[in-house]
């Protein structure tokens, strides 16, 4: 009996403080933010601040507009969404944010200030997307595009569906975090630009700690992916002369580092990429006879030469500014012992590291044609 | 007839017991400790725990399966121990609070950030209250089934080995960029603790049973849940951004994504409350039997009351996780000397008995 009394006395305490909690959310009163950018503002007196813009979906069929864009200018991204909620009918929260879209300007400056808030925050998820966009990042977000979802969306699929074939390195708010915390490895994040009537990849940042530094062009960034990590799916078109083109798809890469003199403290550290590539020529112009076995070995050894010193452009580029994009540093620091790592500034002790690159390349098919 | 423990029963219940909240910041705190390999640490515990466990197999063995007040107090007057019960109750009753009181505040800063935590500490004690009154037996039912629903969790983490790197594990070991304390070691070694609370079982558990076999492997199945989630967070974030979260498993499992669903954190972590509940449940329940022991005329759902209004009232206090954190560890510090030095204690008693016993047997 006594049993019984307990057990019913339970259920009324536990609709009794049900009641009693003060954080109900009613779906039609939110605010679901689904994009948010952040630029560099500079205010009337000098001083520097924050221009954060919010798209916001609005799920209501009776309004005409697919979605609210809120824009304010405040120090910080808490204090601008305090300042976003006195524009709004609905309670902002970020529990939907996909992507954070970030001015060049405010990127090369450094974003960890701002994106140590978003980590902070349990409501807001790991697989956020990053970008940095050319530009200003709030007129991006602010513009609508007709022919594509609400900005807010496009974005977000845009760079969803460019990394899958690694045309962009995959970025979100966990990635960048891990590498901006990694000793070993510099963060990287996508470019994209606003066109006239669209938004386009515009290729690839690359970051010393938070601050951008330099960008890869977006001819490059194949390029850049098989350095970058091993990888399945992606094509790249390839100018070997004048009158040369091959179109290289359904590539599979996979990369090996070795750090060959690491234990000689008197020479420079000398990295050694090799590189496997696995793929399909599906076009070819030119003057090879590639049903022949001899012009496609020779066209194999000017595609692996040209692979070769696109790559070492590349890691020339990500030397001079001196930002270890392609994680180098991990692998040094796996060949040494903690006395060695910690005594050592890798920052400045990369631009002059010895790195080559080797290139295997095979061409499984040539299609269903000769 | 009353109910007996069986094997099966201990080692779940004693995994249950042993884990709780503290998973959920475990590989920042080796990662704090021990470095990029912190990991290793885990193993350092386990074989500590397996001795400590071994001490505990000599009472149960030698003990002839009397319980802890027994054996004491054939060796110890009233007025010695009963004070020390009492200290003893009010402390587990004491760390059983902390342990939810935990739990509720991550819960509160994830899930529900202005609604008094107190509410949610009403309703843990009053769960709390329920499982308590129907005594050891069923809780450990409870523990079992408890168990199924959450085992399968660490499985889920296997899903972000696309983002595994061997490479971020680097081939140190504890090496001088950290900070070594003997307290960031004590920190590790009071994710083990709770087993020693077992030791006020030996009177329940079954003789065909084998006691220590079952604390071993409870203790071993807590070992590989925690080395999978340590191993699994090590190669999944990088050193330094380990020891900046707070809760390192809680963006493990944030970062989810399932095809139909998506930021399922707030419900799995949920639905871990029914594994803290187990843990601070098996301190109530010690306490329980504490108070009994001193007062065997009171109702046992009398003293059951009292912790629980005891436990309410003591949660009034820490507002602010680190200092639940903090008022833990101390308790958890007392309470590691507890485990090594009771068994110990009951060894000795257990030995000066067997003298005891051999002298009035020996011809004079």
């Amino acid at each position: 009996m006594i049993q019984h009394v307990w057990r019913i006395a339970f259920v009324i305490v536990l609709i009794g403080s049900g009641s009693l909690s003060t954080d109900y959310r009613i779906l039609e009163e939110l605010g679901f933010t689904n994009a948010t950018s952040f630029d560099l503002y500079e205010m009337e007196n000098g001083e520097q601040a924050l221009k954060v813009v919010n798209s916001i979906p609005n799920a209501d069929p009776s309004l005409s507009s697919p979605r609210e864009v809120v824009e304010v200018v405040a120090h910080s991204s808490k204090q601008a969404r305090m300042h976003m909620s006195r524009k709004t009918n609905r309670k902002l929260v970020s529990g939907q944010i996909r992507s954070v879209l970030l001015g060049q300007e405010l990127a090369e400056q450094g974003l960890w200030e701002h994106l140590d808030t978003l980590v902070r925050d349990p409501s807001i998820g790991e697989r956020v997307k990053i970008a940095v966009v050319r530009g200003d990042a709030g007129q991006l977000l602010k513009q609508e595009y007709p022919q594509f979802p609400d900005t807010g969306t496009y974005v977000h699929e845009l760079l969803e569906k460019e990394s899958a074939v690694h045309t962009i390195p995959d970025v979100n708010l966990h990635h960048f975090t891990r590498e901006y915390f990694d000793d070993g490895i510099d963060p990287v994040a996508p470019i994209i630009k606003q066109t006239a009537d669209s938004i386009e990849i515009d290729g690839i940042a690359l970051f010393r700690q938070d601050r951008m530094v330099e960008r890869i062009e977006p001819d490059q960034s194949v390029f850049f992916s098989i350095l970058y990590k091993n990888f399945k799916q992606g094509e790249v078109s390839v100018h070997l002369g004048e009158h040369e083109h091959v179109s290289f798809s359904s590539i599979v890469s996979k990369r090996k580092i070795s750090v060959r003199s690491a234990l000689d403290h008197e020479a420079p550290i000398e990295v050694q990429f090799n590189v496997k590539i696995k793929g399909t020529l599906l076009e070819y112009i030119g003057d090879k006879a590639i049903s022949t076995e001899k012009d496609r070995q020779k066209l194999i050894r000017e595609m692996e030469t040209f692979f070769e010193n696109e790559a070492t452009k590349l890691i020339e580029i990500s030397q001079q500014a001196a930002a270890d994009c392609f994680g180098i540093g991990q692998y040094v620091r796996n060949s040494m012992s903690a006395k060695e790592w910690y005594g050592m500034d890798w920052q400045s002790v990369y631009p002059n590291v010895r790195i080559s690159v080797n290139i295997d390349l095979l061409i499984k098919n040539f299609g269903k044609f000769q | 007839m009353q109910e007996k423990l069986n094997q099966f029963h201990i080692i779940l219940f004693t995994y249950m017991a042993q884990s709780g909240v503290v998973m959920f910041r475990l590989p920042r705190i080796v990662a704090e400790n021990f470095g990029t390999n912190g990991w290793i640490s885990i193993l350092v515990c386990f074989a500590i725990s397996s001795f400590n466990i071994l001490l505990i197999h000599f009472v149960y063995k030698h003990g002839q399966g009397q319980s802890v007040f027994q054996l004491l107090e054939q060796r110890f007057p009233r007025w010695i121990l009963y004070p020390l019960y009492v200290v003893f109750a009010l402390l587990w009753a004491y760390i059983g609070c902390l342990v939810g009181k935990e739990y509720i505040l991550i819960f509160q800063m994830i899930s529900f950030p202005t609604t008094n935590p107190m509410i949610f500490k009403f309703l843990y004690d009053y769960m709390l209250f329920l499982l308590l009154l129907k005594g050891i037996y069923n809780i450990s039912k409870a523990a079992t089934v408890f168990f199924y629903l959450t085992i399968w969790m660490p499985i889920i983490l296997f899903f972000h080995l696309p983002e595994f790197s061997w490479l971020r594990f680097t081939p140190f070991i504890a090496h001088d960029g950290l900070v070594h304390s003997f307290g960031h070691w004590i920190e590790i070694y009071l994710s083990f603790i709770g087993y020693e609370l077992f030791l006020f079982l030996i009177p329940y558990v079954s003789k065909k049973t084998n006691f220590t076999m079952a604390l071993f492997a409870g203790n071993f199945v807590l070992t590989i849940v925690y080395l999978t989630i340590c191993i699994l967070s090590f190669g999944f974030f990088s050193f330094e951004q380990l020891r900046s979260l707070e809760f390192p498993v809680l963006d493990f499992l944030s970062y989810l994504q399932l095809p139909f669903v998506e930021r399922v954190e707030n419900f799995l972590f949920a639905l871990l409350l029914i594994k803290v509940l187990i843990t601070s449940i098996l301190y109530f329940w010690v306490a329980e039997i504490t108070l009994k022991r001193m007062m065997p005329k009171i109702k046992t759902e009398w003293i059951d009351l009292f912790l629980v209004i005891f436990s309410f009232t003591m949660a009034f206090y820490p507002q602010v996780i680190q200092d639940v954190e903090k008022a833990l560890y101390f308790a958890g510090i007392v309470q590691l000397v507890l485990s090594f030095a009771l068994p110990l204690l009951l060894m000795l008693v257990i030995a000066l008995q067997r003298d005891g016993t051999r002298r009035r047997a020996a011809p004079s």
